[in-house]
């Protein structure tokens, strides 16, 4: 009914033009259809335009379209659609005669003119740009459904990374752009919405990565649905526009809008997705006991059994998961002996985490209505709901969108944008990290059965005297994230006379994240008269405030070939965080978490934390016969984390775009297009807020623990005693901190090919940053332990390939490919004085850390002493070749008791052990298309790189869970050379608890290096448009349904097969190197229906 | 016409901004959050309880407690440290050795400069008696630190001075201290703490006598240093103590107040009490000796009743047949005692027994043990049975073996006994057998952040950086002579 009065509005606001035109010549009517060539759908908002005139229209929901006052005679026709190329027919116009013709569209290899959004959301022709850029459009971006942004852009650029840091649902996805250009800042890239800069921020304080884990960043709340185009700026030339925040490069989102003069459209779309968990790695062979006896797990107390002979003195206890004693050193499954057999009935092998994770179940529904009000404006309204399940009963990811975009006309000078999303996100979890669930199921033997999570009497089951049941834990110990979001922005327009433009554009991104951390009474501790029970509620507010008013001068010929367009503005942005938390520690009545219900109660709050930046900036384009660019920009920013009196820093760029196949007319039927690109650009950043001044704050008195890491230490709080104490930061500010730097080259080339069917674009850049902002570490000796400054240069380089080809193309089949290839070559040229390490993850033993002269990210920790390598010993036997493993000889004990006879001997102190970026980035993408069939496959390869798998040290010798101990009781030699003797060693050991714990566990880091090079099938997704003549029968213009298969193939050499994991949520770059009992990453498939009516 | 009006004013804004002065806009660097500066008073009870919770009754401290085989440690689990097995990594000295540094002596350092020496007189001698009980404690852990170069943020790697340096500094400060404190206690116009004080509530004269207690006990540490002199270092310990302690009512308590953020570290050993157990070493001694004082030290085993303890480094043995550590001491709000009138009669027995030979010393170890069995409430008739059982110390063979073993006891859950141990060699206690380094520890390991940051340094001492350096007996340390 309202599609019908839309149609009538627009249809009598056109009426009186149409009469005007039609009284003064002889005229007639064009109507027809616009389809897509293969699969026959209606194509909507395509432009019909009669060739030479100023006649013409837009495809509707039908792909009609109906063109009046047509001049009679014969005319040309053009449609033209985005992503298809443009088609144009004959047509004979009769006078007030009415010419139907058809079009069947098809969509581009690839894209010619291309328009592309850049710096300040300005879109200009891609042939223009002096730099890289690479976008991703919405129908992209459709063939892989994802529900998280920076998900969505794995595999589709070059010169981007993503690395998703565990299958949780909310989980971070963190990506890097140009590798990493800071040493310990988060390296994230700028993220901007509509003209409005967002926070994708993890919020991380409070949380103990290590301990229990990260929460997801803030780019779980963006809506996919509302998703035209991402645009990713990747070089400094790219982005000097956006100054000191988008140092890590940056990532535009243009939201769906309106289509002025088109009819109303509702978009639908729904899936349901189901995944499973990626569990390989660890042994199921064998049962819970010790040298081969098998225990079923359980404490004595609570009807455990061991097989006879077992020796029980060392109590059942140490057998179980809280005992980590030798818990996985039982029988084999196919040695189970009779007696036990009789006792128990029978003994089932089965990966815990098989019997206790559940297939992952998520819904996503989305509505969107657009339209035009008549060529005044056009709207967009739409509501998404996502319900993205996890493996694990608490997980989830609730999310609801609501979002509206208004374009205004007022007059033919005068229009408006107005942009607002409306976000409210529940993300709950259960512990993750050290103390979470996923580690604690790790240690479970094949045997024990863990569907039974209490007793018969309802007490909980326990495995060791403080390790409960993950049925038990699922269900008490969990956090949440609760978010409140809006994202809002307003834009006015005017068109001054000269060409002139004047814009401005407030932005809006403000949220509230209720954060809850629920720890429940543990009963048996409370029998025991200790202490249980915990919660911390905090409430994180965040607002940032952006506003650019910029005045830009359209292209205005010069004269001579010469265009000149260009722009200068002002840029103002604020931007605030405080938080309030309340902790509650020994819950008096269980399952009540208000925070009166804890004995002990504290509240903290923080003020906002405030930074202000203000901008000055300019850039200009001077174009040359349309061959040749030159685009020069300059900002100087004025930032309020700096001195007052040195708060102002300049930075420029110029770029070079040369299109030297019409330069020098080298056009051809194998090379349609050739383009060079040069670009310098230099980009400034200022200090994090209130570095400048070293600060008084409430003192913390450490108490012992007794070198028992797992222990909440005692710590003293004030105030105590009703005493207020205070005490100097240990972190001395600088009042002398000057900007940071970074400069960056960028060559680049773009081909086009065999008629436009093939397109290559490489660049090359090389990109060095100095004078580093950070808290340098200093003896803490000094009376700090860190000392904020300048110092340290980082430097990335290295090449970007893409090739994009449609290399099979018929009337109802076409085949399109496009290949992204990434080298990044890294190094960190200096720290600091007298500084020749800093940790960035993991712990101080082992670590990832950055050197000087190695590239960033060195796994850090105890090795193998060698033969005649200095570094790690000073054995040298000439006749034996250099670097072999030395071996203990007889009579040796360990620095970890027992004996270490014929095997290798760990270095007396930490060392380097290698670094751990990949060497190459891969992923190619494939989609095929029969008549209403698609096929696309998405693929990423990442070679060369190196995890530290800190899951193989505690589930190695003493536990022996992981599959490197599968092959245990074998006999092996370690190969190497006695250390006493010099001769090759012929020690003929048995693979027993010692062996493993000697070879890999505990501080042996250098066999805990996993490779981290993986090859997978991210996405395949097979779609198929239902025909027109089926949809119409239900009202439907367009239907598409689609399956979609995830991860469904990975190789790797990773012993837990999918070596992608970040215990720190992807706050810093290195930590995707230190891999700590993250959730499982999941593999599955999803199912959906996108229609529009 | 009002459509115009609204678009012209959004950029006017911005300009208005811009205008009002970019200054003002960009002036909010300034941490709400976190002053500048704070007032000596409240600076005060964070140093005091860094002092005495942290650096006394810190970890590096009580690892002594296992290693003196109070405790024992009842499990296998692999935990960060195997500290029974005298295992530390080189990142768990870390935080105590910048909270050594980067916290106490920094921040005294800064009360002392920013205080007026006169006005605030009683803040200045307590903030100089803290520094140097700071410093006297950091040598003792490591031996050579950086002393001279030190607290200067100009200087990031500071040089390594000998302990020898330190000690003599230190001892000259305990007397400056206390006459700061002393001169401050009888003038009226200087403002004095009170209730921010948070050991003595303000009683100056209590400061004064813990701090020449504390100064008579590290004049006695160095008994056996290989530059001093022994009659003299125990003449200067009885000089000291002439205004230490004089009672039981003079001890210096820290009372916990029993809520989370504010426990008694030993609070863990009843929480996690299936960890740390009472050693088998200990409940023998007791038992041997059929001391009164065992069932306050240790509980009951919850499955027969007895006192039984876990040897060092056993299997481990169900929870419920081995006693757990005397609720006395791990109870929440338990106080912790910092020095106490029976170690000052310990401390003059010794160094009576240097100076003048065991009959001399005989009375004031008696004084000692009647003392320490007062305090934890020992009924009259059990202490005069059990002193009365200790034999003269002019008759037994080693009578500095006598004091110390039940200085030992008296001791118990402190620091102190390794201390003892390290200069006396008593008691006569056996490594572990597991145990990853040839011996007991005699020293902390290097910390691994001053390797990081101060490399150079570290090695120039000499000293092994690994564990194996928790081994040294260099002669310029007090522990090196024995």
């Amino acid at each position: 009914m309202r599609r019908w009065m839309l149609h009538w509005l627009l249809s009598a606001a056109l009426l009186p033009l149409t009469v005007a035109v039609s009284a003064a010549q002889q005229t007639g009517t064009v109507t027809g259809r616009v389809t897509h060539a293969t699969t026959a759908a209606p194509l909507q908002g395509a432009q019909v335009q009669i060739v030479g005139t100023q006649r013409g229209g837009i495809s509707d929901a039908q792909g009609r379209f109906l063109i009046t006052g047509v001049p009679a005679g014969s005319q040309t026709i053009r449609v033209q659609f985005l992503g298809y190329s443009a088609v144009e027919q004959p047509v004979t116009v009769t006078a007030g005669g009415t010419a139907t013709v058809s079009f069947q569209l098809r969509e581009e290899a690839i894209a010619l003119d291309a328009v592309v959004v850049t710096a300040l959301g300005i879109a200009r022709e891609e042939r223009g740009l002096g730099y890289a850029v690479q976008s991703v459009t919405t129908e992209k971006l459709a063939r892989t459904p994802e529900v998280n942004l920076v998900q969505a852009l794995q595999g589709q650029t070059a010169g981007v990374q993503v690395v998703q840091s565990s299958g949780r649902p909310g989980a971070t996805s963190r990506i890097n752009i140009r590798g990493q250009g800071t040493f310990t800042g988060s390296g994230q890239p700028l993220f901007i919405i509509d003209g409005v800069p967002v926070s994708t921020d993890l919020d991380n304080e409070g949380m103990n990565p290590l301990g229990t884990g990260s929460a997801g960043n803030r780019a779980m709340d963006f809506d996919m649905n509302n998703v035209s185009e991402i645009s990713v700026l990747r070089g400094a030339a790219a982005t000097a526009l956006y100054g000191s925040r988008a140092a890590g490069g940056v990532v535009i989102i243009t939201t769906k809008q309106g289509q002025a003069g088109s009819s109303l459209r509702f978009d639908y779309s729904t899936s349901a997705a189901f995944a499973t968990p990626i569990i390989e790695g660890y042994v199921t062979d064998w049962s819970a006991g010790r040298d081969r006896l098998l225990c079923d797990g359980r404490l004595q107390s609570q009807g455990g059994y061991c097989q006879p002979g077992y020796p029980t003195t060392t109590g059942y206890e140490s057998q179980t998961l809280g005992g980590s004693g030798y818990p996985n050193w039982g029988v084999h499954k196919d040695s189970v002996p009779a007696d036990v057999l009789q006792a128990l009935g029978s003994v089932n092998f089965e990966d815990a985490r098989r019997q206790y994770y559940q297939t992952a179940r998520s819904l996503e529904n989305s509505l969107r209505a657009s339209g035009s009000v008549g060529n005044a404006g056009a709207y967009t309204f739409g509501v998404s709901y996502l319900d993205q399940g996890d493996i694990t009963p608490t997980g989830k990811l609730e999310r609801l969108n609501l979002n509206a975009n208004v374009n205004l006309r007022f007059s033919d000078y005068l229009r408006s944008n107005t942009s607002v999303q409306r976000i409210a996100t529940h993300n709950p979890w259960p512990v993750d990290s050290w103390n979470g669930i996923h580690h604690t199921l790790l240690h479970v033997p094949a045997n024990v059965n863990i569907r039974k999570g209490y007793l018969d009497d309802g007490t909980p089951v326990l495995w060791g005297t403080n390790t409960p049941h993950p049925a038990w834990i699922a269900e008490n110990e969990y956090m949440e994230s609760n978010v409140d979001r809006w994202i809002v922005s307003q834009q006015f327009g005017i068109d001054l006379p000269g060409n002139l433009t004047l814009s401005n554009r407030w932005g809006l991104d403000t949220y509230l994240d209720d954060r809850r951390q629920y720890q429940n009474e543990r009963s048996w501790r409370t029998a025991a008269g200790q202490t249980s029970g915990g919660t911390r509620q905090e409430k994180i507010n965040r607002n940032q405030i952006n506003n650019d008013l910029v005045l830009s001068l359209n292209s205005t010929p010069l004269g001579g070939s010469l265009t000149l367009s260009g722009l200068v503005g002002g840029n103002l942005w604020m931007t605030e965080r405080s938080r309030v938390a309340g902790t509650g520690s020994t819950i008096v009545i269980p399952d009540y978490y208000n925070i009166e219900n804890f004995q002990d109660q504290r509240v903290f709050a923080d003020l906002p934390e405030k930074q202000r930046l203000l901008g000055a900036y300019g850039q200009a384009t001077l174009d040359y016969n349309n061959w040749a660019y030159v685009t020069v920009t300059g900002r100087n920013d004025w930032s309020s984390t700096l001195p007052g009196n040195a708060n102002s820093y300049f930075y420029p760029s110029v770029a070079l775009g040369l299109v030297f196949t019409d330069a020098l007319k080298l056009q051809s039927d194998w090379l349609n297009y050739g383009k060079l690109r040069v670009s310098y650009a230099k980009v400034g950043a200022d200090a994090p807020p209130y570095s400048l001044t070293s600060r008084y704050g409430s003192a913390n008195a450490p108490g012992a623990h007794f070198g028992h890491y797992q222990f909440d230490p005692t710590t003293i709080g004030f105030p105590f005693r009703g005493q207020v104490g205070f005490i100097q930061g240990t972190q001395l500010g600088n009042p002398n901190i000057k900007p940071e730097s970074t400069r960056e080259y960028e060559v680049g080339m773009e081909l086009r090919l065999l008629q436009n069917r093939a397109r290559l674009d490489a660049s090359y850049y090389d990109k060095k940053s100095f004078d580093q902002i950070f808290r340098v570490p200093a003896s803490a000796a000094s009376g700090y332990t860190s000392i904020v400054r300048n110092a340290g240069d980082l430097r990335n380089k290295g090449w970007e390939v893409s090739l994009q080809a449609r290399p099979i193309e018929t009337r109802d089949f076409s085949f399109d490919v496009l290949a992204n290839w990434t080298r990044n070559r890294n190094e960190v040229i200096s720290l600091a004085p007298g500084i020749d390490n800093l940790i960035l993850a993991g712990y101080s033993w082992p670590s990832i850390r950055i050197m000087e002269s190695l590239p960033y990210g060195v796994i850090w920790g105890y090795g193998f002493q060698r033969n005649c390598v200095e570094t790690t010993s000073d054995v040298c036997y000439s006749n034996q070749p250099k670097g072999a493993l030395l071996i203990g000889d007889q009579g040796c004990v360990s620095d970890r008791g027992g004996s270490c006879y014929g095997l290798p001997l760990r270095t007396q102190s930490q060392i380097p052990l290698g670094d751990a970026m990949p060497n190459w980035l891969a992923n190619f993408s494939t989609q095929m298309r029969y008549k209403a069939f698609g096929l696309s496959s998405l693929w990423d390869v990442r070679n060369g790189s190196k995890i530290l798998n800190f899951e193989i040290q505690y589930t190695m010798g003493r536990n022996g869970r992981h599959i490197f101990t599968n092959d245990r009781y074998e006999e092996t030699v370690v190969p190497g050379v006695n250390v006493k003797t010099g001769q090759t060693n012929d020690v003929n050991l048995v693979k027993d608890p010692q062996y493993f714990e000697l070879m890999y566990g505990y501080d042996r880091h250098e066999n805990q290096i996993e490779p981290g090079g993986f090859v997978k099938l991210r996405e395949v997704t097979l779609s198929f448009d239902v025909p027109p003549s089926l949809l119409s029968r239900f009202k439907f213009n367009r239907g598409t349904l689609f399956v979609t298969g995830r991860n469904l193939g990975i190789w790797s050499d990773f012993s837990a097969l999918d070596p992608e994991s970040d215990v720190y949520g992807g706050s810093s770059g290195a930590s995707q190197f230190f891999r700590q009992f993250p959730a499982p990453q999941t593999r599955g498939f999803s199912i959906g229906f996108r229609a529009a009516f | 016409m009002t459509r115009s009006m609204t678009t012209r004013l959004a950029p006017l804004a911005f300009i208005a901004v811009l205008a009002s002065g970019c200054n003002d806009f960009l002036d909010v660097n300034d941490d709400p959050n976190a002053p500048v500066n704070a007032r000596v008073d409240v600076r005060l009870p964070a140093v005091i309880t860094g002092v005495l919770h942290s650096v006394y009754y810190g970890d590096p401290p009580l690892w002594g407690v296992e290693w003196m085989q109070q405790t024992s440690y009842n499990r296998t689990t692999r935990s960060y440290d195997e500290l029974h097995l005298y295992e530390v990594q080189d990142n768990s000295p870390n935080g105590w050795w910048s909270f050594y540094y980067a916290d106490i002596l920094n921040e005294t350092k800064l009360i002392m400069q920013e205080s007026d020496p006169q006005a605030d007189a009683a803040y200045h001698g307590l903030a100089r008696f803290f520094s140097a009980w700071t410093w006297a404690t950091t040598t003792d852990m490591w031996g050579p630190i950086p002393f001279t170069e030190a607290l200067d943020p100009a200087v990031a790697t500071p040089a390594y001075d000998d302990q020898q340096m330190v000690y003599e500094a230190v001892d000259k400060w305990f007397d400056e201290a206390i006459a700061e404190m002393k001169a401050a206690a009888s003038d009226a116009s200087v403002r004095k703490p009170g209730a921010n004080d948070l050991l003595f509530g303000g009683n100056m004269a209590g400061w004064v006598k813990l701090a020449r207690h504390v100064q008579a006990r590290h004049r006695l540490r160095l008994s056996n240093a290989s530059w001093a002199n022994k009659q003299t270092q125990a003449q200067a310990a009885l000089a000291a103590l002439q205004e230490g302690l004089a009672s039981n009512a003079d001890d210096a308590d820290f009372q916990y107040s029993g809520e989370t953020d504010g426990r008694n570290p030993l609070w863990l050993f009843q929480d996690r009490g299936d960890i740390f157990k009472v050693s088998k070493r200990t409940v023998d001694m007791l038992t041997d000796r059929t001391d009164p004082r065992l069932p306050i030290m240790a509980e009951p085993a919850l499955s027969d009743g007895a006192y039984r303890g876990h040897a060092n480094d056993a299997s481990p043995e169900p929870d419920s047949s081995i006693s757990q550590v005397g609720a006395f001491f791990t109870a929440e709000d338990a106080p912790v005692n910092v020095a106490s009138f029976a170690e000052a009669k310990f401390i003059e027995a010794e160094a009576r027994l240097i100076v003048s030979g065991a009959g001399a010393a005989d009375a004031p170890y008696r004084e000692a043990i009647r003392a320490n069995m007062q305090k934890w409430g020992v009924a009259a008739a059990a202490i005069d049975a059990y002193i009365a059982a200790r034999p003269s110390l002019s008759t037994v063979a080693n009578p500095l073996e006598e004091i110390i073993r039940e200085k030992y006891i008296a001791n118990y859950l402190k620091v102190e006994p390794w201390h003892d141990w390290r200069r006396t060699g008593y008691p006569q206690i056996q490594p572990v057998p597991n145990a990853v380094i040839a011996g007991i520890p005699v020293r902390i390991r290097t910390p691994s952040s001053e390797l990081s940051n101060n490399e150079a340094h570290v090695m120039a001492t000499g000293i092994n950086p690994g564990l194996d350096g928790m081994l040294y007996k260099g002669a310029n340390v007090w522990w090196g002579g024995n």
